[in-house]
């Protein structure tokens, strides 16, 4: 077998070296996005790992000069919804990540409110989650938001909002829902209170 | 159901006044600092090496030779 050249090895050195500069450069915010959407740090770096690669397997198709970072992440979140297709169920809750949300805003000896915010995001349909992340950590404006993805600006827009509301009501209802009631039955009612702010304006 | 549009300006001037709303809006901004603390925090943590090293492997014209390419067309760049 003589030397299978793959298309983008036949490809500008110097621009292979200026898109390596910029991607290296995304590659905190490419771990820091895979961390907020998966909540666990090890899959994360895997997550962002395989993005980072498949960017740079795909260089030649980026535009310089345009948003990287917007490509990147859209790399991500595309790559984070097929694994989870294979292995997850797409948009139901993660009910062990819920239980121990419950478990950790209950135990007075967990006070770490990041770690709290943390789980109560992986409470979160994923579509909220990641809006949410984007807009309200990533530094995305919402049409950017929007083609990272693929959906409309307004799309974008609501799910932000829902999901800042159900992240709000998951969080207070961590604080009141100890009447004793089985974990699962006492995120039913967060997230039915949750669902009800989010649907009520 | 009235639909939002998720307008989160406009919705706070509408509703500008009560105090439930402007306790919820504070509440909100917490999140919001929160959420953005906990993404800043992994942005400023040091990179691992495995980013970097897979990176240097996935280089087509890498010089190392543990790759167990096929080397007929490498050229020598150093003399």
């Amino acid at each position: 077998m003589n030397m299978a050249v793959r298309e983008h090895d036949l490809g500008d050195p110097a621009r292979d070296a200026a898109f390596k500069r910029e991607l290296v450069a995304l590659i905190p915010h490419l771990r820091a996005f895979a961390r907020t959407l998966t909540g666990d740090a090890t899959a994360a770096d895997d997550l962002a790992q395989d993005a980072m690669l498949k960017a740079w397997d795909a260089r030649t198709s980026f535009q310089m000069g345009t948003n990287m970072k917007a490509w990147t992440f859209m790399i991500l979140r595309n790559q984070f919804y097929s694994e989870k297709r294979r292995s997850w169920r797409q948009t139901e809750l993660d009910q062990e990540a819920a239980e121990r949300t419950l478990m950790a805003v209950d135990d007075p000896s967990a006070p770490v409110a990041l770690d709290e915010l943390r789980l109560g995001l992986g409470m979160l349909p994923a579509e909220q989650r990641e809006a949410l992340i984007l807009v309200g950590a990533g530094g995305f404006a919402y049409d950017e938001a929007a083609k990272i993805c693929g959906c409309a600006v307004g799309t974008v827009k609501s799910r932000v909002s829902r999901a800042r509301q159900a992240l709000q009501a998951i969080l207070d209802g961590g604080h009141y829902n100890r009447d004793g009631a089985p974990a699962g039955d006492a995120m039913g009612s967060i997230l039915a209170h949750a669902e009800r702010l989010s649907s009520a304006r | 159901m009235v639909h939002s549009d998720g307008d989160w300006g406009t919705m706070t001037q509408a509703r500008k006044g009560s105090p439930e709303i402007e306790e919820a809006r504070l509440r909100q901004q917490a999140i919001g600092a929160r959420l953005r603390r906990m993404f800043d925090d992994v942005v400023s943590e040091p990179v691992p090496e495995d980013f970097l090293e897979i990176l240097r492997r996935a280089e087509p014209d890498v010089e190392s030779g543990d790759l167990g390419l096929p080397t007929s067309e490498s050229e020598p760049d150093r003399s």
